[in-house]
């Protein structure tokens, strides 16, 4: 370490003042606007999150499971329920499908699609293939039950 | 006056930082570089400038979420455009000047196309018939066998385009997945099927014309689309396929090792040392100069890689090094990585979006990789350019496509916005329309 | 969601094998640089010294200053950056000797520099000794590893340019030392160590063979024995001083010494037996030596029997034989790794790469050594006792036939056996006849001076 830094030295000693305060000084410059930029780039993310809160009408899906409710914030156009690991939500129940219905979203208005599942999707108890859905509609795959709901205000930042 | 962005966002900070990136290199010419031409480095200080401050007043009129990766990408262009003006003396490079517009240019007609994915979706039959048109523009076009089409004094490289229609189709297939048709033992998708074929086409076409170099590319956003589908949810994970693939994967790798052509096998196995004044030359010269640059570089213009052949695209990264030493040139690498991290910070809102913008970071870093490691003798020597500094055109605007395609990602326009603003129009239309027709109307 | 952030994870795996490989790249960048620039016509470079100061390599040499052949010993060893020789110590570490770090660019006066562990005075002695002859020595400090002497004649004299490359005798361009050649008697160390790992000291004690001149082994085929009439009765402490061929082809054909033993011991101590694996090689601050290689297929066999004497296809270079002396002399089994530099000198001054002391494998066990150690020092005492008055040295000699016979080499490998003077040598005469000078007579010189040399300035 000391011979690095003895070096450091003799390097900074040959150079001139100009050179050194210079390459210093463009170095810096160039670190504070990658710094400015990744800034820029999180307040940017805020906006845009602010923007699909309203897109997706600032919804979330809730569910119980062993007495805990369950969050699930809506954070994309297109959404997969299903049995499987890599479904978006997965529901656990054996009387899922493995991919058993999507929901997506335009203009703030969820839809949700029953994927020719074999136990069907119900809402609000109503069996359906495809249906616009409400705030306070609750959604039935087979025995799993999903509750659509405004998320909480805390949430918002 | 307060210049303020569609968006609502205070830029001037991160505006006045650009302006001041541009002028301390510039200043670091002025002191450190060697100044002969005084007239030279004052049209390079204006074209930077002008560049700048003509790119920011047209991003006011953009109507965008996000405007960091503009922001990002003059500053990278600005940088470029003095790296490439300094190599072996000072004088404005008028040619990457032009690059640098092109880039910008193609960087918006990105942005506008990809932005509404629902839309770009639906148009995929016609990047397959683009990209068809470039396959049979390299078979037919190029002269020769060789990746380039002459057209008088311009000479364009159909390989360079190909790559956002290739991450385009990756992302179409991995969308329609559901869509699916049984071919013998496997369900797959008609967008798959045409994935697949469009993939051992480039791959034979690049064999064809000895330009092996962007093959790594073409295969890690390939390999990206395939990561992708086995993860992707309605992609049905079967163990079967995964051991399949790897195992066809591992023997085309074998097959492609062992007959490969012999100038590819010599790369491949290749001490550079030893064979110094020979196929070892370039990459010799260039870590020369990366060790004469030290940190600090000798100074803009006072290298001596700008003797060596493709010292402005394949080695541009050594010849960086050697002007404006090795902490200049990887601060400039980290800009694209940075800009290559948004996307991190600002998610993507769909998965054709988060698919593109996997593949368009894939694209850039295995291109990056294989430049700058290949310079270096990490890897073998493959003579690809490094985007955004190496000189030519057709790369810079693949590669300010991509760059539109990462903002995309950032900033959609959702159907239902989309559906508006064209309700819009033909409102405004059929206003303008009566009050013509009104107006016929009076003079008559 | 899920699948969009499985993505994203995708994406930072991607940007962090990169960032991975990047700084990979930056610090490889910075400490090969010296090695790059070392190959750029302007830099310039530092010199090399040996332990008491004097120069080894300038390279602005000039014959006014140093006399013209001052360098002739060393020329094979340490050699010059012309590019001439690859496997010396200047073209080895050039990228340690250019005066420049990555910091602070080519500096015209810098401080770089390599601290050679050799000694350039008895190394000339040694070399003047050889008179007419050619052949090589090597002399090295067995507890630490410090090489004295190295050295092979023909040599090159680096200040004639190579304007005579076409009159220089065949193997002047490199070092025998690190070169395989055939080791003679010599072997019979190692064969000797192998039938004490086998058997045990008592048993091999016990053996008994009858030499008569010539040997019939079972094969059919005769061993001659270099006293025409024969040895008679011995034991192994005979037939080792004796250097009795019968003897040997006889141990080797014994029921009680397995050949499977034989071949798992040469293994350890470095051979490649038959073919089987990767030649080995001795790394010697970045020169690269061969190690040993013999085929042995059956003990009956002529060959075999002929391979574990020193003949038919063993190989071993001088180096290597050196090196098992101080395993040997320790009386560990275990090898004390040579090495040529001391320290090295930064551009700016600093000490690096001060050397350590490191050691190999156990090669054969603490017992084995010091029982061939005794048979070796009672070896010395009856036969080489004017090497070093009043020092006891162990000693084994070897003649080993070349180009079909037409030629031999005579050799003489050794230890003497004195804490304060710890040293193990290896040296070989080519193309040797009756009367000339002996393989004795310049260990008697090497060891003489370096004793002057190392026990004066300590």
């Amino acid at each position: 370490m000391p011979e690095i830094l003895s070096e450091l030295w003799q390097m900074l000693s040959g150079l001139q003042v100009p050179d050194l305060v210079l390459s210093a000084a463009a170095v810096v410059i160039l670190d504070m606007f990658a710094i400015s930029v990744i800034l820029a780039v999180g307040r940017e993310s805020t906006l845009c999150r602010k923007r699909w809160r309203k897109v997706s009408a600032n919804l979330e899906l809730r569910r119980k499971e062993e007495k805990k409710e369950i969050h699930h914030p809506l954070e994309a156009d297109e959404i997969l329920l299903g049995r499987h690991s890599s479904a978006d939500i997965q529901l656990k129940d054996p009387s899922v499908s493995r991919y058993h219905a999507v929901m997506t979203v335009t203009g703030g208005i969820w839809t949700v699609t029953d994927l020719n599942s074999k136990s069907g999707t119900f809402v609000n108890d109503q069996r359906v293939r495809q249906k616009k859905l409400a705030p306070g509609d609750c959604i039935r795959l087979g025995n799993a039950k999903l509750w659509l709901a405004k998320r909480p205000a805390e949430q918002e930042e | 006056m307060t210049m303020m962005y569609q968006n609502r966002l205070p830029y001037s900070g991160t505006v006045i930082l650009l302006f001041m990136t541009h002028l301390s290199m510039l200043a670091m010419v002025f002191i450190r570089g060697s100044l002969v031409a005084p007239m030279e480095f004052l049209k390079l200080i204006l074209a930077v400038l002008v560049l700048d401050a003509g790119y920011l007043l047209v991003t006011l009129f953009y109507k965008q979420m996000t405007y960091t990766l503009d922001f990002m990408l003059l500053c990278i262009l600005g940088i470029s455009l003095i790296f490439q003006s300094c190599f072996g003396g000072i004088s404005l490079s008028f040619k990457h000047l032009i690059s640098c517009v092109m880039c910008l240019a193609s960087c918006e007609a990105g942005f506008l196309l990809t932005r509404n994915h629902e839309w770009i979706r639906k148009q995929k039959i016609y990047i397959y018939i683009l990209m068809f048109l470039l396959f049979l523009s390299i078979v037919f076009l190029t002269d020769n066998q060789k990746k380039w089409i002459t057209i008088g004094s311009f000479s364009i490289q159909p390989s360079e385009f190909i790559k956002p229609c290739f991450i385009l189709v990756c992302a179409a297939s991995i969308v329609e997945l559901h869509k699916k048709l049984k071919i013998a033992f496997f369900y797959i998708s008609k967008d798959s099927l045409i994935l697949c074929i469009a993939a051992l086409v480039i791959f034979a076409l690049q064999w064809w014309c000895h330009d092996l170099g962007s093959l790594p590319t073409f295969g890690m956003i390939f390999l990206c689309a395939l990561f992708c589908r086995f993860c992707y949810p309605k992609a049905k994970i079967s163990k079967r396929l995964v051991v399949i693939g790897c195992a066809v994967f591992a023997l085309v790798l074998v097959l492609a090792w062992s007959f490969a052509p012999e100038y590819v096998q010599k790369r491949l196995h290749a001490d550079i040392w030893a064979d110094r004044y020979g196929d070892g030359y370039q990459q010799c010269e260039a870590l020369i100069g990366i060790a004469k640059g030290g940190w600090l570089g000798v100074g803009a213009g006072n290298g001596g890689l700008h003797k060596i052949f493709a010292h402005d695209s394949d080695i541009v990264f050594a010849t960086v090094c050697e002007e404006w030493g090795l902490l200049n040139a990887v601060l400039a690498v980290m800009l694209i990585l940075i800009m290559l991290m948004t996307a991190l910070m600002n998610p993507p809102k769909s998965y054709y979006h988060a698919m593109m913008t996997a593949g368009v970071t894939a694209c850039f870093l295995m291109q990056m990789s294989l430049n700058i490691f290949g310079s270096c003798n990490l890897i073998p020597f493959t003579g690809v350019t490094l985007p955004f500094l190496s000189t030519g055109g057709s790369s810079m605007m693949s590669c300010g496509f991509l760059v539109g395609m990462l903002k995309a990602g950032q900033s959609p326009l959702f159907q239902h916005e989309a559906m508006k603003r064209k309700k819009q129009k033909e409102r405004q239309k059929a206003k303008k329309s009566a009050q013509k027709s009104r107006k016929k109307v009076n003079a008559s | 969601m899920k699948s969009i952030r499985r993505v994203q994870k995708l994406m930072t795996a991607m940007l962090l094998i990169f960032f991975g490989a990047f700084a990979f790249l930056i610090y490889r960048l910075q400490t090969e640089a010296g090695f790059y620039i070392s190959n750029a016509s302007s830099v310039s470079l530092g010199f090399v010294y040996d332990r008491n100061g004097e120069v080894l390599f300038d390279p602005d040499a000039d014959a006014q200053v140093y006399g013209s052949d001052y360098f002739l010993d060393i020329g094979n060893l340490i050699g010059d950056n012309s590019g001439q020789m690859s496997n010396t110590l200047v073209a080895k570490n050039i990228g340690k000797l250019a005066n420049f770090s990555f910091m602070l660019g080519e500096v015209e006066d810098g401080k770089s520099a390599i601290y050679s562990t050799l000694d350039h005075k008895v190394n000339r002695e040694v070399y003047d000794a050889f008179g007419n002859k050619d052949g090589c020595a090597v002399a090295y400090n067995y507890q630490t590893g410090e090489i004295y002497i190295c050295l092979s004649k023909p040599s090159v004299n680096i200040l004639n340019h190579y304007e005579d490359l076409n009159e220089l005798k065949s193997g002047s361009l490199m070092c025998k030392v690190f070169y395989p050649t055939v080791p003679g008697s010599m072997q019979k160390i190692s064969t000797t160590i192998s039938a004490l790992e086998s058997m045990g000291y008592d048993a091999l004690m016990q053996k008994r063979f009858t030499c008569e001149g010539i040997y019939t082994n079972l094969g059919g085929k005769e061993i001659k024995c270099h006293l025409a009439t024969g040895h008679g009765e011995q034991n192994i402490t005979e037939a080792f001083a004796n250097s009795c061929n019968p003897f040997f082809a006889q141990l080797v054909e014994d029921v009680n010494l397995p050949l499977y033993d034989i071949q798992r011991t040469y293994e350890k101590m470095g051979y490649l037996v038959n073919g089987d694996g990767n030649q080995k090689y001795l790394n010697i601050n970045g020169i690269s030596a061969f190690t040993a290689s013999t085929t042995l297929t059956d003990k009956t066999d002529f060959n075999t029997q002929w391979g574990c004497m020193g003949q038919g296809e063993t190989l071993v270079s001088p180096l290597q034989m050196m090196v098992w002396q101080s395993a040997v002399a320790n009386q560990t089994g275990i090898s004390t790794n040579p090495y040529l530099i001391s320290h090295i000198t930064k551009v700016s001054g600093t000490v690096t790469g001060q050397a350590e002391t490191s050691f190999g494998n156990q090669m054969f066990s603490e017992e084995t050594a010091s029982h061939i150690r005794e048979i070796m020092l009672e070896n010395g005492k009856n036969n080489y006792s004017t090497l070093l008055t009043g020092t006891a040295v162990g000693v084994k000699s070897g003649t080993a036939q070349v180009e079909n016979g037409n030629k031999e080499n005579s050799l003489l490998t050794g230890f003497v056996d004195d804490p304060s003077f710890p040293i193990a040598f290896c040296i070989q005469i080519d193309d040797r006849v009756k009367g000339e000078v002996s393989t004795s007579d310049i260990a008697k010189v090497m060891l003489q001076n370096l004793h002057e040399s190392l026990c004066s300035s300590a």
